[in-house]
C-alpha cells in the first residue's frame, strides 16, 4: 500500500489514498487566540487589596459586567495593568450579577464582548484572577435553584482543567471569544470534603462549575443596558414542589398579595397545565413560568380536590407585589 | 450616562467639584488609587500572572532518571531473588514450640495417642474461671472468665480509641462501637440545615451562617432515582470563593416561581 501510495506522489498524481490534512483534522480551540480577543476587555474587580472576581465589558459607555459585590464603588485592574474606579450601578437579585460603570475614557480601544446565546459542548475560556484557564461545557442546561427564595435558574455546566478559585463571579468565553456564561457557583462534595483524609468519593468538585444560561445572560444584560437598567425576572409568587402522585406540581404556598394570590391559587392545588402546556411535574412548571414575559396573562389549569379548574394569572414581575 | 462619565471624569481631575456621596465616594477612590499607583510595579495577583497566558497544554511531567526507578526496583529484584534462592524460607530456622513432655515423650515415628497428650489437656478440661492450673511450659496459668478474655480486652481497647479520620471510624462501627458514627453516602451528600440537628449535618457544617439558606434546608438525602436539582449556596465557599453548589433530588426541592 505504501508502496503504490509512493508510485503515485512520485508519478504527481494525486494521492487519493491519504487523507487530506485540512479535512481531517478538526478545527482545534484556541486558547490562546480567544484570549488575546477578549484579554484587553476583562478586568480584575478589586476590593481594598482583595480580589472579588472578574468584570468583562459588555459595553463601549463604559459597563462591565461581574457578579455578587457587596461594595458600591471597586476599583477595576485592566490586564495591561491600568486601574480604573467603578461604580456598581445596578444589580440583579435573582442572577446575582452585578452591573459596573467606569468611565467611558477609560475602555477606549477596548472591544465591547459580545453574548453569545448558542448552546453548544465544546471547549470555554474562564478569565479567573489566577489567569485564564481552559474548560468544557458539558451540560447544556441543568436546572438550577438560588437562595433565599428557592428561584428557579437555568445554569450551564463546566468542567475545568484546574480550580477556578475564583473569590467571585469570572466571565466564560466561547472559541469565538463571545461570552457565553459568567461562573457564579462551583460545585462541592461536601461529605467527601468533610471526610478528606479518607478518600473522596465522586467527582473532584472543586473543577465543576455553574453558570447562569446565555438566555438567562441575555435577559440580564438587555435589562442592565436598558434605560431603567433593570432585569424584569418573570414570577407569579407561588411556591410549588413535585406533586406526590407523580403528575404536576404541588403548590405549596402563595405570597400574599402576589399575582397567583390575585389569581385565585392556593397551596394544595395542583397545577397540570399552562396555556395549554402539560406540566409534568416542577421543572416543567418552573421553566414555563422562567420563559414568560412580565405582564402576561396565562391560563393556569389545576387540580383542587377533585375538581378541575382554569386560572388566569398576570406576571408580574420580580420584587414587585 | 455620557454626561455622568464626563462629570465623573472632570471630578478625577479636578475640574469639578462634588455634588453628593456618589462624587464623594469617587474622589475616595481616586485617593485610594493614587496610593495604590506605585504599587503597580511589584503586584503580580493579576496583571503579571494573565501576562503570561498559561494556555499552553501543560507540559507533560518530567521523566524521573532512569538510576531513580532502576535502583529501587533492582535492590528489590535482588533481595526478591535472595530470599527465594539462596535464604529459601524453609532454610530459615522457626522458632522451636515447646509443647512439653507429653509430645516429646512420643516416641519417634509413632502417632501420638490420646494417653499421649492426656497430661496436658486434663488441666484445661478441669479448670473453671480464675483456676490456676500448672502446665508443662507454663507453671502457673490462671484460666480467665469468658467474657473477660486477653483478646476481648485488645479488642475493646482498639474500640475505645479516638478515631483518627473516617476509615478507622467505619471499622470502629464496623466492629459495633455505639460511639462511632459511620457516615452512609446518603448522609454525606446531604447539604447542611439549619434545622438539620442530626451528626451528619453537623459534619457538613450546618450553622446559623447558613441560615438564609433555604433551599438547601428544605433538602432531604438525595437518591441516584430522578432527576438532579443543583442547589446554589448563599456564600463563598472558602475553597471556590464561589458560592458552593450541591445537588439534591427533584422530589425534594421546593421551587420559588
Amino acid at each position: 500500500m505504501l508502496y503504490l501510495v509512493a508510485k503515485l506522489m512520485l508519478a504527481g498524481l494525486p494521492p487519493v489514498l491519504l487523507p487530506s490534512p485540512q479535512s481531517s483534522v478538526p478545527p482545534t480551540f484556541s486558547a490562546d487566540a480567544t484570549w488575546e480577543q477578549v484579554r484587553d476587555s476583562v478586568a480584575l474587580v478589586r476590593v481594598g487589596s482583595r480580589n472579588a472576581g472578574v468584570a468583562v465589558l459588555i459595553d463601549s459607555r463604559g459597563y462591565m459586567l461581574t457578579g455578587d459585590l457587596s461594595q458600591d464603588a471597586v476599583i477595576l485592574e485592566f490586564q495591561d495593568g491600568k486601574l480604573s474606579p467603578a461604580n456598581v450601578l445596578t444589580r440583579d437579585d435573582v442572577t446575582r450579577l452585578v452591573l459596573l460603570v467606569v468611565p467611558s475614557e477609560m475602555v477606549l480601544g477596548r472591544p465591547a464582548i459580545t453574548l453569545s446565546t448558542l448552546l453548544s459542548s465544546g471547549p470555554v475560556l474562564a478569565a479567573t484572577p489566577n489567569g485564564p484557564i481552559r474548560g468544557t461545557q458539558v451540560v447544556g442546561r441543568r436546572v438550577g435553584i438560588v437562595g433565599p427564595e428557592n428561584r428557579f435558574l437555568p445554569l450551564t455546566e463546566y468542567q475545568f482543567e484546574a480550580s477556578p478559585n475564583a473569590n467571585g463571579y469570572v466571565p466564560i468565553f466561547n472559541a469565538s471569544g463571545n461570552l457565553v456564561g459568567l461562573l457564579g457557583s462551583a460545585y462541592e462534595n461536601v461529605g467527601a470534603a468533610q471526610a478528606s483524609g479518607a478518600g473522596n468519593f465522586g467527582p473532584v468538585g472543586l473543577n465543576v462549575g455553574y453558570s447562569v444560561s446565555p438566555k438567562t445572560l441575555e435577559r440580564v444584560i438587555d435589562g442592565f443596558l436598558s434605560d431603567t437598567h433593570q432585569v424584569n425576572h418573570p414570577t407569579i409568587g407561588a411556591f410549588f414542589k413535585a406533586s406526590p402522585d407523580g403528575e404536576g406540581a404541588l403548590i405549596t404556598s402563595v405570597a400574599p398579595n402576589s399575582p397567583a394570590f390575585r389569581g385565585g391559587l392556593q397551596a394544595g392545588m395542583i397545577v397540570i397545565a399552562v396555556d395549554g402546556q402539560v406540566v409534568g411535574n416542577s421543572i416543567d412548571l418552573a421553566s414555563i413560568l422562567f420563559e414568560r414575559a412580565v405582564g402576561d396573562v396565562i391560563e393556569v389549569t389545576v387540580r383542587d380536590v377533585g375538581t378541575k379548574k382554569t386560572l388566569r394569572i398576570t406576571v408580574g414581575a420580580d420584587g414587585s407585589e | 450616562m455620557k454626561e455622568h462619565d464626563r462629570h465623573l471624569m472632570d471630578l478625577w481631575d479636578g475640574n469639578a467639584a462634588p455634588r453628593n456621596d456618589e462624587d464623594r465616594l469617587w474622589l475616595d477612590l481616586k485617593d485610594e488609587l493614587r496610593t495604590l499607583k506605585p504599587k503597580t510595579e511589584s503586584r503580580t495577583q493579576f496583571a503579571d500572572v494573565m501576562r503570561e497566558v498559561r494556555l499552553a497544554a501543560a507540559p507533560p511531567p518530567a521523566r524521573k532518571p532512569w538510576w531513580k526507578w532502576a535502583v529501587p526496583s533492582g535492590a528489590v529484584a535482588a533481595a526478591s531473588l535472595y530470599f527465594l534462592l539462596i535464604a529459601r524460607p524453609d532454610a530459615i530456622p522457626q522458632p522451636e514450640v515447646n509443647m512439653g513432655p507429653a509430645t516429646t515423650a512420643v516416641p519417634s515415628g509413632n502417632l501420638a495417642t490420646n494417653q499421649d497428650v492426656e497430661p496436658l489437656i486434663d488441666p484445661l478440661e478441669s479448670a473453671s474461671a480464675n483456676d490456676r492450673i500448672t502446665t508443662p511450659s507454663n507453671p502457673a496459668v490462671t484460666i480467665a472468665p469468658a467474657n473477660d478474655s486477653p483478646v476481648r480486652r485488645t479488642n475493646q481497647r482498639r474500640a475505645s480509641r479516638p478515631a483518627s479520620n473516617y476509615a478507622s471510624r467505619v471499622e470502629s462501627s464496623n466492629r459495633g462501637n455505639p460511639n462511632e458514627i459511620t457516615p452512609s453516602m446518603a448522609d454525606m451528600a446531604r447539604p447542611a440545615s439549619v434545622n438539620d440537628s442530626s451528626p451528619a449535618a453537623a459534619r457538613n457544617g450546618a450553622s446559623n451562617s447558613e441560615a438564609s439558606e433555604p433551599a438547601a434546608a428544605s433538602m432531604n438525602a438525595p437518591t441516584n432515582n430522578g432527576p438532579k436539582v443543583v442547589v446554589v449556596g448563599n456564600r463563598p465557599s472558602a475553597s471556590t470563593g464561589v458560592p458552593r453548589a450541591t445537588e439534591a433530588p427533584l422530589t425534594d426541592v421546593v421551587f420559588g416561581g
